[in-house]
């Protein structure tokens, strides 16, 4: 079952390269996508065994993530359809900002690399084994560095290898965090097989030297964490994310921070096995609060919405490493948060998509009234707004406050101010930016009628979110309940939800 | 340990040391190969030291480690500087002996903290084996960090995976040969897709210097 959800849009993706019709390709796309997600909503339905010796199983928080992913991917490849058949009416584009004419790179490898960045997502989310879960998250940036130029460009190239250079660094570092790993688990046992699947780690782990695991904890932390976009290894990501097309920034922010965060995750596990959560804490707690800073400061004076969407990025994964450090309830209240940001942030960049074709600027100070120009992404836009910065009817107000209990709670007065003032920045940033281009005269542009194709998407992964934090549907109560209490590491009420 | 094994790792320092003051990239390129020779070698060596017998997983390791890092890549980087119009790094952003100096300075770190580190195996602390790849690592970030050419920086990547190779490979004898053959198929495709990069970079500004990759940027100059 884990390994058809895997192999099955590796399969569809190795198809793109063989079709030669355009329209049949993007037609596989969509149905590649509604394919994985009824295989996901099925795994949810009918726990699938672990596979390959344990090393692919589907715990709370894979599951999550997994599903979080599919929606996610379903929206952009109804997106990308009505996308590329736009884009694949010319030959040469002109340039929206600058004015100059460039190619797209060919249809069948932004397709074939989108379906392999499903499948490697996938993998990341099934993965049980440390060395599998590397493999997996490097193959998640290898498999999207084609994306993010489709426009061939001077920017995107340099997006995309800010991107590969700064992820693939980090990543490596990683790899050296599993080596470490190897060497504090290989003290004084006498036993040579040492494993790092996370089944025996559970076992092998309270053994190890504490020295080694913390390095690499450290290692693990700074190269997960630079795919993740905590501060200060975040630079590739507001390139990335602005430059690359917005059904592509929507997949990097929604899902691909996500399955980073899964790395971060499993590396916490490990250290917690080892005893040495009293060292985890400190170490996310810090890169939180600074992700948050760093955003909260860059956020202030932005003057591009697409690099906005992206420093919001940094913000919400800053608030769930923050949580996750908190540990307790707070760490339900992470998994609840990064739902709804991953909806909430997806629509958003798909919505920004159709904002930058009606304008042709990125920039937020020549934007005015949209919700005249625009009625339908405007009013949309307004709403993603009230998403991400947890305004009602969005849930994103309860998982926060779910984390600042926590840091109350748990008597961390200092940092649950420190918390909610840069919360209070961030806000005030954002919200200058969001209603200065949604409000005031349109002017003398006529309000623009939009495909259905291009507002579909974004309005389905918003009434996603509305209906998650109003229905509380219970399989997926349960499957927060359940990851938090994998998670919490405090003992007590860990996991207890409103 | 092995003689044999702390002589490969000599070689690696000296070859690290020689990257640093390189500046012609083909020249480069050969220097990473014989890193590779000597890392696709390496688990070999620790089998005759060890078990006196062929171990079917080692010489698979071996001979992918061997063709992926002693053939492939010089091979693909190579096609790169003959089609490109860099042939040499134009001036890295700092100069080339007060890299080599810190390259020296990033040598004695490396030794330093080898020393301070407690190993499980009393036989390994007395080798070379993880001074080597720390330097290696650093030898891999500071050409990275310091060097403007897209190639030089491909170059950098390979020598830090092959520091944190030397490393890998002499403590993760018992991981299994999937996973093996999984870290190295990425780094392969990783320096695979940043060679197309490179070479769309080349053909976009006829020039593959990083240094005028600079308009995305929040802060003003």
């Amino acid at each position: 079952m884990i390994s058809a959800l895997i192999l099955t849009p590796f399969c569809l993706g190795l198809l793109m390269f063989v079709l030669r019709s355009d329209a049949l390709r993007r037609g596989l796309l969509v149905g590649g996508a509604v394919l994985h997600l009824l295989l996901t909503l099925t795994c949810l339905r009918f726990p699938p065994l672990p596979e390959a010796q344990g090393w692919l199983a589907l715990d709370a928080p894979g599951m999550l993530f997994l599903a979080l992913s599919s929606i996610l991917f379903l929206a952009s490849a109804i997106y990308a359809f009505g996308y590329l058949r736009v884009e694949s009416h010319v030959l040469r584009h002109r340039d929206v900002e600058e004015g100059f004419l460039f190619d797209n790179e060919p249809e069948a490898v932004f397709c074939g690399c989108l379906l392999f960045f499903l499948s490697t997502m996938t993998l990341v989310s099934a993965s049980r084994h440390l060395g599998l879960l590397w493999v997996a998250i490097e193959a998640t940036t290898l498999a999207s560095a084609p994306l993010i130029c489709f426009h061939r460009h001077h920017r995107s190239l340099e997006a995309t290898w800010k991107y590969l250079l700064v992820c693939s660094v980090g990543i490596a570092l990683a790899l050296l965090g599993n080596f470490f790993l190897v060497i504090a688990l290989s003290f004084g046992k006498g036993v040579p097989l040492v494993s790092l699947s996370l089944a025996d780690l559970q076992n092998t782990l309270p053994g190890a030297n504490p020295a080694w695991l913390k390095a690499a904890y450290g290692c693990l932390v700074i190269g997960y964490g630079t795919k993740m976009g905590l501060a200060p290894m975040h630079t590739w990501l507001p390139d990335a994310h602005s430059e690359s097309p917005s059904l592509v920034s929507a997949l990097l922010s929604g899902a691909v921070l996500n399955t980073a965060f899964l790395g971060i995750l499993r590396a916490t596990q490990i250290c917690a096995w080892g005893g040495q959560i009293g060292f985890a804490r400190p170490v996310l707690l810090t890169f939180g609060l600074v992700s948050i800073l760093v955003a909260a400061v860059f956020l202030f004076s932005q003057s591009d919405y697409k690099r906005m969407l992206a420093y919001s990025s940094v913000e919400h994964m800053g608030i769930l490493v923050f949580g996750l450090g908190l540990g307790g309830s707070a760490v339900a209240g992470v998994f609840f948060h990064a739902i709804n940001h991953s909806l909430a942030k997806g629509a958003l960049f798909l919505l920004a998509g159709n904002i930058l074709v009606c304008t042709g600027t990125k920039s937020c100070r020549q934007i005015q009234g949209l919700l005249q120009r625009l009625p339908v992404s405007g009013a949309l836009w307004l709403l993603g707004f009230f998403a991400i910065t947890g305004l009602p009817p969005f849930g994103m107000f309860f998982s926060k406050l779910m984390i600042l209990k926590q840091a109350l709670a748990a008597g961390h007065l200092a940092l649950a101010i420190g918390f909610l003032l840069l919360m209070a920045i961030v806000f005030m940033g954002m919200s200058t930016i969001v209603l200065r281009m949604c409000l005031g005269s349109a002017g003398h542009h006529p309000p623009v009628t939009e495909r259905p194709g291009a507002v579909i998407p974004p309005l389905l992964l918003l009434l996603c979110a509305v209906g998650i934090a109003w229905v509380w549907p219970q399989p997926l109560r349960d499957l927060i309940v359940e990851a938090g209490r994998l998670l919490a590491f405090a003992g007590a009420n860990g996991g207890a939800l409103p | 340990m092995n003689t044999l094994i702390d002589f490969s790792m000599m070689s690696l320092i000296l070859l690290n040391l020689v990257l640093l003051g390189a500046t012609r990239l083909i020249h480069s390129v050969r220097l990473v190969a014989v890193q590779g020779l000597i890392l696709g070698l390496l688990p070999l060596w620790g089998m005759v030291g060890a078990t006196h017998h062929l171990e079917i997983r080692l010489c698979a390791i071996s001979l992918a480690t061997l063709g992926v890092k002693c053939l492939l890549f010089p091979w693909l980087m190579q096609r790169i500087i003959r089609e490109g119009p860099t042939h040499r790094e134009v001036k890295p952003s700092i100069a080339l002996p007060t890299a080599l100096l810190t390259g020296i300075a990033a040598l004695a770190l490396a030794f330093w903290i080898s020393h301070k580190l407690v190993l499980p195996d009393p036989r390994l602390a007395e080798s070379l084996i993880i001074p080597a790849g720390f330097f290696g690592i650093f030898t891999g970030l500071l050409l990275i960090v310091t060097r403007r050419t897209a190639l030089s920086q491909v170059i950098g990547y390979v020598a830090l995976e092959n520091g944190i190779f030397a490393i890998g490979l002499v403590f993760a004898h018992e991981a299994p040969l999937l996973i093996e053959l999984g870290i190295l198929l990425d780094v392969f495709v990783a320096v695979f897709v940043m060679g197309v990069t490179v070479f769309h970079i080349n053909r976009d500004f006829d020039h593959m210097d990083t240094d005028r990759l600079t308009e995305l940027r929040d802060l003003p100059p």
